[in-house]
């Protein structure tokens, strides 16, 4: 079954055309790397298709429209707006994203933030943690919510080497134990070839869409521009 | 006073009157101060004088004109935010001034006798009647509704807008009722503090709270708390010292809120 399917789709911030004529399609399960120079419109292709910017275009999640099937998406944003001294904790933030309540709702929340490897964290504040600790919180709290497919907006930026392992360790696990459909922008092209089953690579239109032996030396500079002196081991 | 409260009805009203006001904008105050909105409170509370301006001027009940002027300022804030380039604050410091303008042109245009605006200014606590209380009571209701329902949305929405959209909360609903509830209850303040100190009793103790709290919940209630104790010890201390309600209620609340930002220290 097809999870998402994106259609001829554009998004224009006034005169200027962030994203033209994209379309691509990936199945349930899949494992979808998205990259891009920065400005390629990986964000806002997010966000449009979370219903955040208008789009024009035809877009479905696992044949419905984003709209009606909410309840299936996850989503890890690149940043938080929320003033770093909130006293909100770790256990009321990814509370936000159960649809659960009482006994269930906490169950469910020190589940997932144990998935995460934060359980000592669990009553601490969000915005004393670090940036490699919080962007584990926003997956715990996307993964609460039990989405059918998530999307990770650069979720490693800021995390270490070992954090960086048990991230992705855990969205193989989600991906080939739950059928998970994950979708993530990420400037990793060893761990795109290693992880991926699909690569999308954008550059405000669709430069090249399929497996992951779509990325080489030439579809990066495709997408990147000639020099930019990216190696692939 | 304890003789005093059960002898004058007026101070009767008036404590309870602390309470509710204390309670209620210090209940809300949380989700403005965790929201970057604390300019809210003036912006609206000035907006008033616009609409008491006009109320005078048209011979109608100045209290409900201010109160439609606030929610009209509400939702032009909300709606300004949502379609244009501005962030919160500019919209606020543009309407801030914009309402005070008017109010005081629109008061000029009048020949006859304007009533005493100090009132309006800095509030009397000790003329609040039976009916201003059922106001403030209708509205501390419609608030507890409001945040039981909503909880949850509210927080979303403070923690990151983007994220609450993604996650389907109706965020223009959230936000445009929540504006609306808060330009309300901030001019059913006005009687109590008065236009100049309402921010007051809507930020400090939420910003105090912030400085104790261990959770959002915590923050949430630690304020409500800190409102009721900042009026009573307020109205008292000012019965006491005969002085100004209104500015001993909000001073009494800083004096909480350097209390609270000591011991976080």
């Amino acid at each position: 079954m097809k999870s998402l399917a994106v259609n001829n789709l554009h998004v224009v911030f006034g005169d200027n055309v962030v994203i033209n004529d994209v379309s691509f399609e990936i199945e349930e399960g899949d494992y979808l790397m998205v990259l891009g120079p920065n400005g390629a419109g990986k964000s806002v292709l997010f966000k449009s298709i979370l219903g955040i910017v208008p789009y024009s275009g035809q877009l479905r999640i696992f044949g419905q429209t984003v709209a009606k099937n909410r309840g299936a998406i996850g989503y890890v944003p690149q940043y938080v707006s929320m003033d770093r001294d909130s006293p909100m904790t770790v256990r009321e933030l990814v509370g936000l994203g159960c649809r659960y309540d009482g006994e269930k709702l906490i169950k469910m929340v020190e589940m997932m933030v144990k998935q995460v490897g934060l359980s000592q964290k669990i009553d601490h504040r969000f915005g004393e943690l670090s940036g490699g600790q919080m962007k584990r919180v926003l997956l715990a709290r996307a993964l609460a919510s039990q989405p059918k497919i998530l999307f990770l907006d650069e979720p490693l930026a800021g995390v270490d080497a070992l954090g960086e392992q048990k991230f992705f360790d855990l969205l193989e696990k989600k991906n080939k134990e739950e059928k998970i459909t994950i979708i993530m922008i990420s400037h990793d092209f060893n761990m795109i070839r290693k992880a991926a089953t699909k690569v999308l690579c954008l550059n405000n239109t669709k430069l090249c869409f399929g497996g992951p032996e779509k990325i080489n030396q030439m579809s990066i500079e495709k997408t990147f521009g000639r020099g930019v002196g990216l190696h692939i081991h | 006073m304890f003789e005093a409260v059960l002898h004058f009805p007026f101070l009767q009203r008036a404590i309870i009157a602390a309470i509710l006001i204390g309670f209620l904008c210090s209940i809300m105050g949380v989700f403005v101060v965790a929201g970057k909105m604390s300019f809210l409170a003036d912006a609206v509370a000035h907006s008033a004088l616009a609409g008491i301006a006009l109320g005078i001027l048209w011979g109608v009940n100045q209290f409900w004109a201010a109160m439609l002027f606030g929610v009209v300022v509400a939702i032009l804030t909300v709606y300004l935010k949502n379609n244009g380039r501005l962030n919160f604050d500019t919209i606020l410091g543009l309407f801030l001034p914009f309402s005070m303008a008017l109010g005081i042109l629109l008061l000029g245009l009048r020949k006859e006798y304007t009533p005493d605006l100090m009132s309006y200014l800095f509030g009397s606590i000790l003329s609040v009647s039976w009916w201003d209380i059922i106001i403030i009571m209708v509205l501390l209701l419609v608030a507890i509704g409001w945040l039981i329902f909503n909880y949850r949305k509210m927080l979303f929405l403070v923690f990151d807008r983007d994220l609450a959209l993604a996650s389907g909360v109706n965020v223009k609903v959230v936000e445009y009722v929540f504006m609306m509830l808060m330009s309300m209850i901030i001019v059913a303040s006005l009687q109590v503090v008065g236009i100049v100190l309402v921010s007051g009793l809507i930020v400090i103790p939420a910003a105090a709270a912030k400085n104790w709290a261990k959770s959002f919940w915590q923050m949430t209630w630690l304020s409500g708390v800190i409102g009721i104790a900042s009026g009573l010890i307020g109205l008292t201390l000012s019965y006491y010292l005969d002085v100004a309600s209104g500015s001993t209620i909000v001073l009494v609340a800083v004096i909480i809120f350097v209390w609270s930002f000591i011991w976080h220290r």
